[in-house]
């Protein structure tokens, strides 16, 4: 679970074209003493990483004019935005898509259904930790996924 | 010699139209056009027939002749609108039959078209009056029309039909160049129509050109033309031989061979009528079933791309419904009471299962669409076996039954398989195993038999009746009893298991006494040799 009292907040980007599904998630990160940045397309999704510099994006793959491929694309190129982990969260679940994502350069990839809030915060805590320190296990765990080829494997991890 | 080519156009016309009955258009087309060729060739000829100085009796005919050319391209174009079945399109084809009446009358009772006749034996000449180029133009017209309308139902036709189109077409355009030639432009340019009986001839080259078409292309069999030909050929050579009979006896002998020649020849004829049917329908089943073959692809494709969005779709509103349920369980908003609590859980269990469905079914369209990539590796069956029970210890526990692992007696051999997919119906078994026992034990074995490793799960628990053994590994089946009692499954279980299983090559079978005698389900993985 997150630490609420951390010493400085932590920064999401959410970008998620469902307004249901942004509010809930804004809702609970913002109560685990999160900075949520709220992106409701994939356009505004670019500019805003480029401007606030997130710990973390969240991102959602169908989205209208500028979807989530285009996102990864985008930030993965910029020397200002390589760096920020990219958490794909879409309900999408092909093992071809996840792959996608993945060769994209995104460092992680969930089924959004299979996940509660509780479950994702979880899974973006580690990220963001293990976005300096760790990044070699982060890749050696997609590395591993993809041979697995299969989500779920990504949920027993 | 105009008669002639009358007859063998009316023979033709005669022929084409009683074709024309098993609902073939365009047989009936060339019916109706060998029928006013016929016509125009046989009053053409009555002209002659009829030579008389009375200039009166002459243009009467001379009219009557332009009658057959003026009704021939309207009618077809009438008739061709008339057999569509499309709103709207009756009214053009009687605007078109009107016009061909309206200039029929001119042309036929007033001297607007034909002023009056020259007769130089054996030559008729006709002296053409003021309107007589919009009777031109409008045949012209008439047959532009008509032939490009065979032109579009050419490009929507079946290969071995638009053989049959483009001789029609040709034919009537050859037909209806030579008109143009003879009848349109050099008596317009001379201002007689002394050349109009070379139409009537050039209908012969019409007449012949159908005949190729029937030889070649079989617009409709050369076999039975040529069956029906000699039989009636015969027929009639008998029955002259018995009506001119010396005797009694012979003529009672010859009747009788003509009723024996008779009875033969329909018989062959509808032989040969049968085969020709058959025929043209495989091909017609043939063609159909390349179109269907191509559509089902096609439709194949859409389908799971269909499944894929589908499944998104579908999990979208499930994120919000579960994410919601799930923050409310952890008091997010405060605590609940125990009613809340325990129906909320309710809400939770019911979206899992729904995830759960949505899953399956995704798997399943990928594996019946053959698009499900299996990855064969040697696999260490025992140790998949192990932890998937292992895992479910605890679940079956919970319940008070017993899960056990037989132990190994013989050193396992390794299969091919992949371990996902396997490790997928081994939990798929032992868990519907769990679900519906409610005491004693379960029982996982492992064991070699010829060059299989069969797997098998046996329980204590409700037992399976015959009829649902038949069925259970069907899409969507589910015990009668399992329905009743157990309301959580999504019904897809084992058919996803039995699909699995037959992608590597093995089989997936249940035993069970019956109801309250407890079940063993089995599965098999060919061993690597």
């Amino acid at each position: 679970m997150a630490d609420s009292t951390s010493k400085s907040k932590r920064k999401i980007l959410i970008i998620e074209d469902e307004a249901e599904i942004l509010e809930m998630y804004k809702l609970y990160f913002e109560r685990f003493g999160y900075d949520v940045i709220e992106a409701g397309d994939g356009q505004t999704g670019i500019e805003t990483a480029k401007s606030q510099k997130p710990d973390l994006i969240l991102l959602d793959i169908i989205m209208p004019k500028v979807d989530g491929w285009k996102v990864v694309e985008e930030l993965k190129k910029g020397d200002q935005t390589r760096q920020i982990p990219i958490l794909i969260s879409s309900n999408l679940s092909q093992i071809g898509e996840i792959e996608k994502g993945l060769d994209l350069g995104a460092d992680d990839y969930i089924v959004k259904a299979d996940f509660t809030p509780k479950e994702l915060i979880e899974k973006v805590d580690k990220m963001i930790r293990c976005s300096g320190c760790q990044k070699e296990e982060a890749r050696k765990r997609i590395v591993a996924m993809k041979e697995a080829k299969d989500l779920r494997a990504n949920k027993i991890i | 010699m105009l008669f002639l080519c009358a007859f063998l156009n009316l023979l033709l016309a005669f022929f084409l139209l009683q074709k024309s009955k098993n609902n073939r258009k365009d047989v009936f087309y060339l019916g109706i056009t060998a029928l006013f060729s016929g016509f125009y060739a046989f009053v053409s000829g009555a002209t002659y027939f009829f030579w008389n100085p009375d200039s009166s009796a002459s243009l009467f005919w001379y009219r009557l002749t332009w009658l057959g050319v003026l009704m021939m391209p309207p009618f077809e174009i009438f008739t061709y609108y008339f057999t569509k079945n499309i709103k709207g399109i009756k009214i053009k084809a009687f605007f078109f039959y009107l016009g061909a009446a309206v200039i029929s009358f001119f042309a036929l009772f007033t001297p607007l078209f034909i002023k009056s006749v020259r007769l130089e034996y054996p030559n008729i000449a006709g002296i053409t009056g003021p309107l007589d180029i919009f009777g031109r133009l409008y045949i012209f017209f008439c047959l532009i029309i008509f032939i490009t309308n065979f032109l579009k139902e050419y490009s929507k036709s079946a290969a071995f039909r638009r053989l049959q189109i483009k001789y029609f077409i040709l034919g009537i355009v050859i037909y209806a160049i030579s008109g143009f030639i003879f009848t349109g432009i050099i008596p317009v340019v001379s201002g007689e129509s002394a050349y109009f009986d070379i139409l009537a001839y050039s209908s012969l080259i019409w007449v012949g050109l159908i005949s190729y078409a029937i030889l070649k292309n079989q617009l409709f069999d050369i076999k039975v033309v040529a069956v029906e030909l000699l039989t009636y050929a015969i027929w009639i050579f008998v029955l002259v031989r018995a009506l001119l009979s010396d005797n009694l006896q012979e003529g009672i002998l010859n009747a009788g061979l003509l009723v024996f020649l008779i009875i033969s020849g329909i018989l062959l004829i509808r032989g040969v009528l049968r085969e020709v049917k058959t025929r043209e329908e495989m091909e017609r089943l043939a063609e159909g079933l390349e179109k269907a073959n191509a559509r089902l692809k096609k439709l194949d494709e859409a389908k799971s791309e269909f499944v894929s969005i589908a499944s998104h779709q579908l999990r979208t509103p499930l994120t919000s419904i579960k994410g919601l349920v799930s923050m409310a369980l952890e008091d997010f908003w405060g605590p609940l009471n125990e009613n809340q609590r325990k129906y909320l859980g309710q809400v939770y269990q019911s979206g899992e299962r729904l995830l759960k469905l949505i899953e399956d079914l995704l798997d399943i369209s990928r594996i019946e669409a053959g698009r499900e990539n299996f990855d064969f590796q040697p696999v260490d069956l025992e140790k998949i076996i192990e932890e998937v029970v292992r895992d479910l210890v605890p679940q079956a526990e919970k319940k008070g039954i017993i899960l056990r692992l037989a132990g190994f007696d013989n050193p396992l051999l390794d299969v091919k398989a992949d371990s996902l997919k396997i490790r997928q119906v081994v939990q798929n078994l032992i868990d519907n195993a769990i679900k519906y026992t409610s005491s004693g034990e379960i029982t996982v074995r492992i064991e070699p038999e010829n060059n299989f490793m069969i797997f098998s799960v046996k329980d204590s628990g409700e037992g399976i009746s015959k009829e649902d053994q038949v069925v259970l590994f069907e899409k969507f089946q589910r015990g009668k009893g399992a329905v009743s009692r157990h309301t959580e499954g999504t019904g897809l279980g084992l058919y996803l298991a039995s699909k699995i299983v037959d992608a590597h090559g093995g089989k997936i079978w249940v035993k069970s006494e019956g109801k309250g005698k407890g079940s063993t389900f089995f599965f098999s993985l060919p061993m690597i040799k």
